[in-house]
Protein backbone atom coordinates (compact mmCIF):
# COMPACT_ATOMS: atom_id res chain seq x y z
CA UNK A 1 0.00 0.00 0.00
CA UNK A 2 2.27 2.77 1.18
CA UNK A 3 5.42 0.66 1.11
CA UNK A 4 7.50 3.43 -0.35
CA UNK A 5 6.75 5.69 2.58
CA UNK A 6 7.10 3.04 5.25
CA UNK A 7 10.86 2.72 5.20
CA UNK A 8 11.63 6.36 6.00
CA UNK A 9 8.94 6.28 8.67
CA UNK A 10 10.40 3.14 10.23
CA UNK A 11 13.87 4.63 10.13
CA UNK A 12 12.60 7.78 11.77
CA UNK A 13 10.91 5.75 14.48
CA UNK A 14 14.05 3.76 15.17
CA UNK A 15 16.20 6.87 15.33
CA UNK A 16 13.71 8.57 17.60
CA UNK A 17 13.59 5.62 19.95
CA UNK A 18 17.36 5.42 20.17
CA UNK A 19 17.55 9.12 20.88
CA UNK A 20 14.88 8.72 23.50
CA UNK A 21 16.61 5.90 25.29
CA UNK A 22 19.84 7.85 25.23
CA UNK A 23 18.12 10.86 26.77
CA UNK A 24 16.45 8.74 29.41
CA UNK A 25 19.59 7.05 30.58
CA UNK A 26 22.39 9.46 29.97
CA UNK A 27 20.93 12.91 29.97
CA UNK A 28 18.44 12.78 32.81
CA UNK A 29 19.75 13.13 36.33
CA UNK A 30 18.83 10.82 39.16
CA UNK A 31 15.85 11.84 41.23
CA UNK A 32 15.89 12.06 45.01
CA UNK A 33 15.19 8.95 47.10
CA UNK A 34 13.10 6.83 47.16
CA UNK A 35 12.73 7.28 43.44
CA UNK A 36 16.39 7.30 42.60
CA UNK A 37 17.09 5.52 39.38
CA UNK A 38 13.79 3.72 38.96
CA UNK A 39 11.81 6.85 38.27
CA UNK A 40 13.11 6.74 34.71
CA UNK A 41 10.35 4.26 34.01
CA UNK A 42 8.09 7.28 33.94
CA UNK A 43 9.49 8.17 30.54
CA UNK A 44 7.95 5.03 29.13
CA UNK A 45 4.95 4.69 31.44
CA UNK A 46 3.32 8.08 30.97
CA UNK A 47 3.86 8.54 27.23
CA UNK A 48 2.59 5.04 26.53
CA UNK A 49 -0.61 5.92 28.40
CA UNK A 50 -1.12 9.05 26.31
CA UNK A 51 -0.49 7.20 23.08
CA UNK A 52 -2.89 4.46 24.13
CA UNK A 53 -5.61 7.07 24.56
CA UNK A 54 -4.66 8.55 21.22
CA UNK A 55 -4.93 5.13 19.63
CA UNK A 56 -8.37 4.52 21.09
CA UNK A 57 -9.52 7.95 20.01
CA UNK A 58 -8.46 6.97 16.51
CA UNK A 59 -10.49 3.78 16.91
CA UNK A 60 -13.46 5.98 17.75
CA UNK A 61 -12.94 8.20 14.71
CA UNK A 62 -12.42 5.23 12.41
CA UNK A 63 -15.47 3.49 13.79
CA UNK A 64 -17.73 6.47 13.33
CA UNK A 65 -16.40 7.07 9.83
CA UNK A 66 -16.90 3.44 8.94
CA UNK A 67 -20.50 3.53 10.10
CA UNK A 68 -21.24 6.71 8.24
CA UNK A 69 -19.93 5.78 4.83
CA UNK A 70 -19.02 2.11 4.95
CA UNK A 71 -15.40 2.91 4.17
CA UNK A 72 -13.23 -0.20 4.38
CA UNK A 73 -10.09 1.83 4.99
CA UNK A 74 -11.67 3.40 8.04
CA UNK A 75 -12.43 -0.05 9.30
CA UNK A 76 -8.82 -1.09 8.79
CA UNK A 77 -7.76 2.03 10.63
CA UNK A 78 -9.99 1.24 13.58
CA UNK A 79 -8.88 -2.37 13.82
CA UNK A 80 -5.20 -1.53 13.47
CA UNK A 81 -5.38 1.28 15.98
CA UNK A 82 -7.12 -1.00 18.47
CA UNK A 83 -4.32 -3.54 18.18
CA UNK A 84 -1.56 -0.99 18.57
CA UNK A 85 -3.52 0.66 21.34
CA UNK A 86 -3.73 -2.60 23.25
CA UNK A 87 0.03 -2.97 22.83
CA UNK A 88 0.68 0.45 24.33
CA UNK A 89 -1.82 -0.17 27.11
CA UNK A 90 0.03 -3.36 27.97
CA UNK A 91 3.30 -1.45 27.98
CA UNK A 92 1.79 1.15 30.28
CA UNK A 93 0.49 -1.55 32.63
CA UNK A 94 3.71 -3.54 32.73
CA UNK A 95 5.88 -0.49 33.35
CA UNK A 96 3.41 0.70 35.95
CA UNK A 97 3.56 -2.62 37.75
CA UNK A 98 7.33 -2.87 37.66
CA UNK A 99 7.55 0.66 39.00
CA UNK A 100 5.01 -0.03 41.71
CA UNK A 101 7.10 -2.78 43.25
CA UNK A 102 10.13 -0.73 44.33
CA UNK A 103 7.90 2.24 45.02
CA UNK A 104 5.10 0.71 47.07
CA UNK A 105 6.32 -2.79 47.73
CA UNK A 106 3.72 -4.56 45.64
CA UNK A 107 3.39 -5.25 41.95
CA UNK A 108 -0.25 -4.32 42.05
CA UNK A 109 -2.11 -1.63 43.91
CA UNK A 110 -5.67 -0.54 43.35
CA UNK A 111 -4.52 2.88 42.36
CA UNK A 112 -7.14 4.58 40.18
CA UNK A 113 -4.89 5.13 37.18
CA UNK A 114 -3.47 1.64 37.12
CA UNK A 115 -6.94 0.18 37.55
CA UNK A 116 -8.36 2.34 34.78
CA UNK A 117 -5.56 1.25 32.47
CA UNK A 118 -6.38 -2.36 33.17
CA UNK A 119 -10.05 -1.82 32.38
CA UNK A 120 -9.01 -0.08 29.19
CA UNK A 121 -7.08 -3.20 28.28
CA UNK A 122 -10.16 -5.32 28.93
CA UNK A 123 -12.40 -3.14 26.78
CA UNK A 124 -10.20 -3.29 23.73
CA UNK A 125 -9.18 -6.87 24.20
CA UNK A 126 -12.89 -7.55 24.05
CA UNK A 127 -13.02 -5.55 20.83
CA UNK A 128 -10.20 -7.61 19.33
CA UNK A 129 -11.66 -10.91 20.50
CA UNK A 130 -15.00 -9.98 18.98
CA UNK A 131 -13.37 -9.15 15.68
CA UNK A 132 -11.50 -12.43 15.71
CA UNK A 133 -14.69 -14.37 16.36
CA UNK A 134 -16.90 -12.56 13.93
CA UNK A 135 -18.43 -14.55 11.15
CA UNK A 136 -19.61 -12.41 8.30
CA UNK A 137 -16.94 -9.82 7.59
CA UNK A 138 -19.03 -6.80 6.81
CA UNK A 139 -21.30 -7.25 9.75
CA UNK A 140 -18.36 -7.84 12.07
CA UNK A 141 -16.82 -4.56 10.98
CA UNK A 142 -20.02 -2.69 11.58
CA UNK A 143 -20.70 -4.17 14.97
CA UNK A 144 -17.06 -3.79 15.99
CA UNK A 145 -17.43 -0.10 15.18
CA UNK A 146 -20.35 0.10 17.58
CA UNK A 147 -18.27 -1.60 20.25
CA UNK A 148 -15.40 0.77 19.59
CA UNK A 149 -17.66 3.78 19.98
CA UNK A 150 -19.32 2.51 23.14
CA UNK A 151 -16.01 1.56 24.71
CA UNK A 152 -14.51 4.98 24.24
CA UNK A 153 -17.65 6.74 25.45
CA UNK A 154 -17.55 4.92 28.75
CA UNK A 155 -13.92 5.72 29.52
CA UNK A 156 -14.62 8.94 31.45
CA UNK A 157 -17.37 7.20 33.38
CA UNK A 158 -15.10 4.32 34.29
CA UNK A 159 -12.43 6.81 35.31
CA UNK A 160 -14.75 8.39 37.87
CA UNK A 161 -16.13 5.07 39.02
CA UNK A 162 -12.70 3.61 39.71
CA UNK A 163 -11.53 6.82 41.33
CA UNK A 164 -14.48 7.11 43.67
CA UNK A 165 -14.76 3.46 44.53
CA UNK A 166 -11.43 2.88 46.16
CA UNK A 167 -11.65 6.07 48.15
CA UNK A 168 -8.84 8.48 48.79
CA UNK A 169 -5.83 7.43 50.80
CA UNK A 170 -4.08 10.65 51.74
CA UNK A 171 -0.70 9.03 52.14
CA UNK A 172 -0.87 7.68 48.63
CA UNK A 173 -1.48 10.85 46.74
CA UNK A 174 2.05 12.09 47.11
CA UNK A 175 3.71 9.24 45.34
CA UNK A 176 1.36 8.44 42.48
CA UNK A 177 3.41 7.55 39.46
CA UNK A 178 3.27 10.06 36.73
CA UNK A 179 4.03 13.42 38.11
CA UNK A 180 3.33 14.03 41.74
CA UNK A 181 6.93 13.95 42.73
CA UNK A 182 9.33 16.72 41.88
CA UNK A 183 9.62 17.00 38.14
CA UNK A 184 12.51 19.12 37.01
CA UNK A 185 11.86 21.13 33.85
CA UNK A 186 14.31 18.98 31.88
CA UNK A 187 12.36 15.92 32.92
CA UNK A 188 9.16 17.50 31.65
CA UNK A 189 10.92 18.27 28.38
CA UNK A 190 12.06 14.67 28.04
CA UNK A 191 8.58 13.49 28.89
CA UNK A 192 7.11 15.47 26.03
CA UNK A 193 9.93 14.36 23.79
CA UNK A 194 9.09 10.74 24.58
CA UNK A 195 5.47 11.43 23.75
CA UNK A 196 6.66 12.58 20.34
CA UNK A 197 8.86 9.49 20.01
CA UNK A 198 5.97 7.23 20.89
CA UNK A 199 3.71 9.05 18.46
CA UNK A 200 6.11 8.29 15.64
CA UNK A 201 6.34 4.72 16.84
CA UNK A 202 2.56 4.48 16.94
CA UNK A 203 2.28 5.90 13.44
CA UNK A 204 4.79 3.37 12.16
CA UNK A 205 3.11 0.39 13.76
CA UNK A 206 -0.26 1.65 12.61
CA UNK A 207 0.93 2.01 9.04
CA UNK A 208 2.40 -1.48 9.08
CA UNK A 209 -0.78 -2.95 10.46
CA UNK A 210 -2.98 -1.13 7.97
CA UNK A 211 -0.79 -2.38 5.17
CA UNK A 212 -1.36 -5.87 6.50
CA UNK A 213 -5.10 -5.37 6.40
CA UNK A 214 -4.87 -4.08 2.86
CA UNK A 215 -2.86 -7.10 1.80
CA UNK A 216 -5.38 -9.44 3.40
CA UNK A 217 -8.17 -7.72 1.48
CA UNK A 218 -6.14 -8.06 -1.70
CA UNK A 219 -5.87 -11.78 -1.05
CA UNK A 220 -9.59 -12.06 -0.45
CA UNK A 221 -10.31 -10.31 -3.72
CA UNK A 222 -8.14 -12.79 -5.57
CA UNK A 223 -9.97 -15.79 -4.14
CA UNK B 1 -44.16 7.78 18.42
CA UNK B 2 -45.04 6.87 21.96
CA UNK B 3 -47.62 4.50 20.59
CA UNK B 4 -45.12 2.62 18.49
CA UNK B 5 -42.81 2.41 21.44
CA UNK B 6 -45.52 0.92 23.55
CA UNK B 7 -46.47 -1.47 20.81
CA UNK B 8 -42.96 -2.77 20.44
CA UNK B 9 -42.67 -3.01 24.17
CA UNK B 10 -45.89 -4.93 24.58
CA UNK B 11 -45.02 -7.16 21.72
CA UNK B 12 -41.78 -8.16 23.32
CA UNK B 13 -43.20 -8.51 26.73
CA UNK B 14 -46.14 -10.71 26.04
CA UNK B 15 -43.79 -13.03 24.32
CA UNK B 16 -44.08 -16.60 25.52
CA UNK B 17 -40.37 -16.62 26.20
CA UNK B 18 -40.75 -14.13 29.00
CA UNK B 19 -42.27 -16.92 31.01
CA UNK B 20 -39.08 -18.94 30.68
CA UNK B 21 -36.52 -16.21 30.96
CA UNK B 22 -37.53 -14.47 34.15
CA UNK B 23 -37.73 -17.60 36.31
CA UNK B 24 -34.42 -18.82 34.90
CA UNK B 25 -32.72 -15.51 35.66
CA UNK B 26 -34.29 -15.39 39.08
CA UNK B 27 -33.21 -18.88 40.07
CA UNK B 28 -29.72 -18.27 38.76
CA UNK B 29 -29.29 -15.07 40.69
CA UNK B 30 -30.76 -16.78 43.71
CA UNK B 31 -28.13 -19.49 43.49
CA UNK B 32 -25.39 -16.90 43.25
CA UNK B 33 -26.73 -14.93 46.17
CA UNK B 34 -26.99 -18.09 48.22
CA UNK B 35 -23.43 -19.05 47.38
CA UNK B 36 -22.10 -15.61 48.20
CA UNK B 37 -24.09 -15.32 51.39
CA UNK B 38 -22.73 -18.55 52.73
CA UNK B 39 -19.27 -17.06 52.74
CA UNK B 40 -20.35 -14.16 54.91
CA UNK B 41 -20.73 -14.37 58.70
CA UNK B 42 -24.17 -14.65 60.25
CA UNK B 43 -26.21 -11.53 60.49
CA UNK B 44 -23.87 -9.75 58.14
CA UNK B 45 -26.54 -7.25 57.24
CA UNK B 46 -27.72 -6.46 60.70
CA UNK B 47 -27.15 -3.47 62.96
CA UNK B 48 -25.08 -0.89 61.13
CA UNK B 49 -21.60 -0.09 62.31
CA UNK B 50 -21.16 3.52 63.43
CA UNK B 51 -18.01 3.82 61.40
CA UNK B 52 -16.75 1.33 58.84
CA UNK B 53 -13.51 -0.34 59.90
CA UNK B 54 -10.71 1.47 58.14
CA UNK B 55 -8.55 -0.63 55.82
CA UNK B 56 -10.71 -3.73 55.98
CA UNK B 57 -13.52 -4.48 53.63
CA UNK B 58 -16.61 -4.20 55.69
CA UNK B 59 -18.82 -7.22 55.48
CA UNK B 60 -21.62 -4.91 54.48
CA UNK B 61 -19.52 -3.70 51.57
CA UNK B 62 -19.15 -7.25 50.34
CA UNK B 63 -22.82 -8.00 50.79
CA UNK B 64 -23.81 -4.96 48.77
CA UNK B 65 -21.45 -5.99 46.01
CA UNK B 66 -22.62 -9.59 45.94
CA UNK B 67 -26.18 -8.53 45.30
CA UNK B 68 -25.27 -6.60 42.20
CA UNK B 69 -22.80 -9.14 40.93
CA UNK B 70 -25.59 -11.70 41.06
CA UNK B 71 -27.91 -9.39 39.18
CA UNK B 72 -25.19 -8.65 36.65
CA UNK B 73 -24.60 -12.30 35.84
CA UNK B 74 -28.30 -12.98 35.71
CA UNK B 75 -28.70 -10.13 33.26
CA UNK B 76 -25.99 -11.53 31.03
CA UNK B 77 -27.78 -14.85 30.85
CA UNK B 78 -31.17 -13.29 30.35
CA UNK B 79 -30.17 -10.74 27.76
CA UNK B 80 -28.21 -13.30 25.84
CA UNK B 81 -31.41 -15.31 25.61
CA UNK B 82 -33.67 -12.45 24.61
CA UNK B 83 -31.24 -11.32 21.94
CA UNK B 84 -30.93 -14.88 20.65
CA UNK B 85 -34.66 -15.24 20.39
CA UNK B 86 -34.82 -11.90 18.62
CA UNK B 87 -32.39 -12.94 15.95
CA UNK B 88 -33.71 -16.46 15.58
CA UNK B 89 -37.28 -15.38 15.18
CA UNK B 90 -36.32 -12.81 12.56
CA UNK B 91 -38.59 -10.55 14.49
CA UNK B 92 -36.32 -7.60 13.99
CA UNK B 93 -36.04 -8.04 10.26
CA UNK B 94 -39.80 -8.10 10.15
CA UNK B 95 -40.09 -4.95 12.19
CA UNK B 96 -37.48 -3.19 10.13
CA UNK B 97 -39.44 -3.94 6.99
CA UNK B 98 -42.29 -1.90 8.35
CA UNK B 99 -41.63 1.76 8.94
CA UNK B 100 -40.60 1.32 12.53
CA UNK B 101 -37.59 3.36 13.53
CA UNK B 102 -34.73 1.10 14.69
CA UNK B 103 -34.24 3.31 17.71
CA UNK B 104 -37.76 2.48 18.78
CA UNK B 105 -37.13 -1.21 18.33
CA UNK B 106 -34.12 -0.72 20.56
CA UNK B 107 -36.10 1.10 23.22
CA UNK B 108 -38.74 -1.57 23.08
CA UNK B 109 -36.09 -4.21 23.67
CA UNK B 110 -34.56 -2.17 26.49
CA UNK B 111 -37.93 -1.69 28.13
CA UNK B 112 -38.66 -5.40 28.00
CA UNK B 113 -35.24 -6.30 29.41
CA UNK B 114 -35.69 -3.65 32.06
CA UNK B 115 -38.95 -5.19 33.16
CA UNK B 116 -37.41 -8.67 33.26
CA UNK B 117 -34.68 -7.38 35.54
CA UNK B 118 -37.17 -5.69 37.83
CA UNK B 119 -39.12 -8.90 38.13
CA UNK B 120 -35.97 -10.84 38.90
CA UNK B 121 -35.03 -8.38 41.61
CA UNK B 122 -38.47 -8.48 43.16
CA UNK B 123 -38.09 -12.23 43.38
CA UNK B 124 -34.54 -12.01 44.69
CA UNK B 125 -34.90 -9.30 47.30
CA UNK B 126 -36.73 -11.32 49.96
CA UNK B 127 -33.95 -13.90 49.87
CA UNK B 128 -31.26 -11.27 50.01
CA UNK B 129 -32.93 -9.81 53.08
CA UNK B 130 -33.35 -13.27 54.51
CA UNK B 131 -29.85 -14.64 54.00
CA UNK B 132 -28.10 -11.55 55.19
CA UNK B 133 -30.56 -10.52 57.87
CA UNK B 134 -30.75 -7.05 56.47
CA UNK B 135 -33.40 -4.91 58.09
CA UNK B 136 -35.60 -3.96 55.16
CA UNK B 137 -36.20 -0.52 56.60
CA UNK B 138 -32.56 0.31 55.93
CA UNK B 139 -32.91 -0.41 52.26
CA UNK B 140 -36.21 1.21 51.47
CA UNK B 141 -36.78 3.49 49.60
CA UNK B 142 -33.35 4.32 48.23
CA UNK B 143 -32.75 0.80 47.02
CA UNK B 144 -35.62 1.28 44.62
CA UNK B 145 -33.87 4.20 43.00
CA UNK B 146 -30.61 2.29 42.88
CA UNK B 147 -32.34 -0.65 41.25
CA UNK B 148 -34.19 1.46 38.68
CA UNK B 149 -31.08 3.30 37.58
CA UNK B 150 -28.96 0.17 37.53
CA UNK B 151 -31.54 -1.84 35.64
CA UNK B 152 -31.76 0.88 33.02
CA UNK B 153 -28.01 0.76 32.50
CA UNK B 154 -27.88 -3.03 32.42
CA UNK B 155 -30.84 -3.23 30.05
CA UNK B 156 -29.47 -0.60 27.68
CA UNK B 157 -26.03 -2.16 27.45
CA UNK B 158 -27.38 -5.69 27.44
CA UNK B 159 -29.80 -4.98 24.61
CA UNK B 160 -27.12 -3.41 22.45
CA UNK B 161 -24.37 -5.91 23.14
CA UNK B 162 -26.78 -8.82 23.24
CA UNK B 163 -27.74 -8.08 19.68
CA UNK B 164 -24.09 -7.53 18.80
CA UNK B 165 -22.96 -10.84 20.24
CA UNK B 166 -25.45 -12.78 18.12
CA UNK B 167 -23.14 -12.49 15.13
CA UNK B 168 -20.01 -13.75 16.79
CA UNK B 169 -19.02 -17.36 17.04
CA UNK B 170 -18.93 -17.96 20.78
CA UNK B 171 -21.98 -15.83 21.53
CA UNK B 172 -22.29 -16.79 25.15
CA UNK B 173 -18.70 -15.84 25.83
CA UNK B 174 -18.66 -12.65 23.85
CA UNK B 175 -21.51 -10.99 25.71
CA UNK B 176 -19.99 -11.11 29.23
CA UNK B 177 -16.57 -10.25 27.80
CA UNK B 178 -17.96 -7.10 26.22
CA UNK B 179 -20.32 -6.14 28.97
CA UNK B 180 -18.09 -6.48 31.97
CA UNK B 181 -15.71 -3.55 31.49
CA UNK B 182 -18.46 -1.30 30.18
CA UNK B 183 -20.78 -2.01 33.10
CA UNK B 184 -18.16 -1.26 35.70
CA UNK B 185 -19.47 2.21 36.63
CA UNK B 186 -22.95 0.84 37.16
CA UNK B 187 -21.98 -2.27 39.11
CA UNK B 188 -19.49 -0.38 41.26
CA UNK B 189 -21.97 2.40 41.84
CA UNK B 190 -24.82 0.13 42.77
CA UNK B 191 -22.54 -1.84 45.08
CA UNK B 192 -21.19 1.19 46.87
CA UNK B 193 -24.63 2.77 47.21
CA UNK B 194 -26.15 -0.43 48.56
CA UNK B 195 -23.31 -1.01 50.98
CA UNK B 196 -23.60 2.54 52.20
CA UNK B 197 -27.31 2.05 52.58
CA UNK B 198 -26.84 -1.13 54.56
CA UNK B 199 -24.26 0.48 56.80
CA UNK B 200 -25.89 3.78 57.50
CA UNK B 201 -29.45 3.69 56.28
CA UNK B 202 -28.85 6.54 53.89
CA UNK B 203 -26.44 7.16 51.05
CA UNK B 204 -24.97 10.39 52.31
CA UNK B 205 -21.76 11.42 50.52
CA UNK B 206 -22.01 8.57 48.09
CA UNK B 207 -25.04 10.16 46.45
CA UNK B 208 -22.83 11.31 43.57
CA UNK B 209 -22.93 7.74 42.29
CA UNK B 210 -26.57 8.33 41.35
CA UNK B 211 -25.41 10.99 38.95
CA UNK B 212 -22.74 8.75 37.50
CA UNK B 213 -25.15 5.90 36.91
CA UNK B 214 -27.71 8.33 35.52
CA UNK B 215 -25.22 9.77 33.06
CA UNK B 216 -24.18 6.27 32.10
CA UNK B 217 -27.79 5.36 31.39
CA UNK B 218 -28.30 8.38 29.18
CA UNK B 219 -25.07 7.78 27.27
CA UNK B 220 -25.78 4.11 26.67
CA UNK B 221 -29.37 4.68 25.69
CA UNK B 222 -28.24 7.37 23.31
CA UNK B 223 -25.54 5.28 21.70
CA UNK B 224 -27.87 2.31 21.48
CA UNK B 225 -30.62 4.34 19.86
CA UNK B 226 -28.25 5.63 17.20
CA UNK B 227 -26.26 2.48 16.50
CA UNK B 228 -28.81 -0.31 16.97
CA UNK B 229 -29.73 -0.29 13.31
CA UNK B 230 -26.12 -0.96 12.37
CA UNK B 231 -26.03 -3.92 14.65
CA UNK B 232 -29.21 -5.63 13.47
CA UNK B 233 -29.52 -4.71 9.85
CA UNK B 234 -29.02 -7.02 6.89
CA UNK C 1 16.23 -6.82 43.66
CA UNK C 2 18.04 -3.62 43.04
CA UNK C 3 16.42 -0.69 41.42
CA UNK C 4 18.60 -1.02 38.40
CA UNK C 5 17.28 -4.52 37.92
CA UNK C 6 13.69 -3.27 38.03
CA UNK C 7 14.56 -0.64 35.48
CA UNK C 8 16.18 -3.26 33.31
CA UNK C 9 13.17 -5.56 33.53
CA UNK C 10 10.78 -2.79 32.62
CA UNK C 11 12.73 -1.68 29.58
CA UNK C 12 13.48 -5.26 28.61
CA UNK C 13 9.82 -6.24 28.67
CA UNK C 14 8.85 -3.20 26.64
CA UNK C 15 11.43 -3.97 23.97
CA UNK C 16 10.42 -7.61 23.87
CA UNK C 17 6.77 -6.66 23.52
CA UNK C 18 7.49 -4.29 20.66
CA UNK C 19 9.71 -6.80 18.94
CA UNK C 20 7.13 -9.56 19.26
CA UNK C 21 4.43 -7.38 17.76
CA UNK C 22 6.65 -6.29 14.89
CA UNK C 23 7.61 -9.85 14.14
CA UNK C 24 4.04 -11.03 14.23
CA UNK C 25 3.02 -8.37 11.71
CA UNK C 26 6.00 -9.19 9.51
CA UNK C 27 5.22 -12.90 9.65
CA UNK C 28 1.57 -12.41 8.76
CA UNK C 29 2.51 -10.01 5.99
CA UNK C 30 4.99 -12.45 4.49
CA UNK C 31 2.47 -15.27 4.64
CA UNK C 32 -0.18 -13.21 2.88
CA UNK C 33 2.20 -12.03 0.19
CA UNK C 34 3.30 -15.59 -0.44
CA UNK C 35 -0.33 -16.64 -0.90
CA UNK C 36 -0.97 -13.76 -3.24
CA UNK C 37 1.98 -14.49 -5.47
CA UNK C 38 0.98 -18.16 -5.50
CA UNK C 39 -2.55 -17.34 -6.59
CA UNK C 40 -1.59 -14.80 -9.22
CA UNK C 41 1.07 -17.16 -10.59
CA UNK C 42 -1.63 -19.75 -11.17
CA UNK C 43 -3.87 -17.41 -13.14
CA UNK C 44 -1.55 -15.18 -15.13
CA UNK C 45 -4.27 -12.82 -16.23
CA UNK C 46 -4.72 -12.04 -12.57
CA UNK C 47 -8.29 -10.83 -12.56
CA UNK C 48 -10.55 -12.36 -9.92
CA UNK C 49 -14.10 -11.21 -10.46
CA UNK C 50 -15.02 -9.46 -13.64
CA UNK C 51 -17.51 -10.00 -16.34
CA UNK C 52 -16.32 -13.33 -17.65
Amino acid sequence: MKSARLTPLALLASAAMLAGVFAIFFVMPDAEPPHGIVYRIIFIHVPSAWIAYLAFAVVLVGSIAHLRNGSKKMDWLAHASAEVGVLFTAICLVTGMVWAKPLWGAFWVWEPRLTLTFVLLLIYLGYLVFRAMGGDQERTSRIAAVIGITGFATIPLIHFAVDWYRGHHPGRAVIRPGGDFQLEPEMVATLFAMVAVFTVLYATLLALRIRLAGTAAQLEALR
Amino acid sequence: MKKVLLLAYKDLRSDARSKEIVPAMAVFSLCLTFLFSITLPDGAGRAPLPVPVAGAASVRELAGTYLWVSIFFASIIGFGRTAASDSQGSRIEGLLLTTVDPAQIFFGRVAANFVFLCLVEVALMPFFILFLSVPASLLWPELLLIALLTNAGLAATGSLFGAASQFARAKDLVLPLLMFPIMLPVVLGASRLTSQLMSFGSVGPEARWFILIGVFDIVLLGIGAVTYEFVVQE
Amino acid sequence: MTHVQYLGIAFGLVWIGLALYLFSIARRQAKLEAEISKLSARSPNGSAGGLD
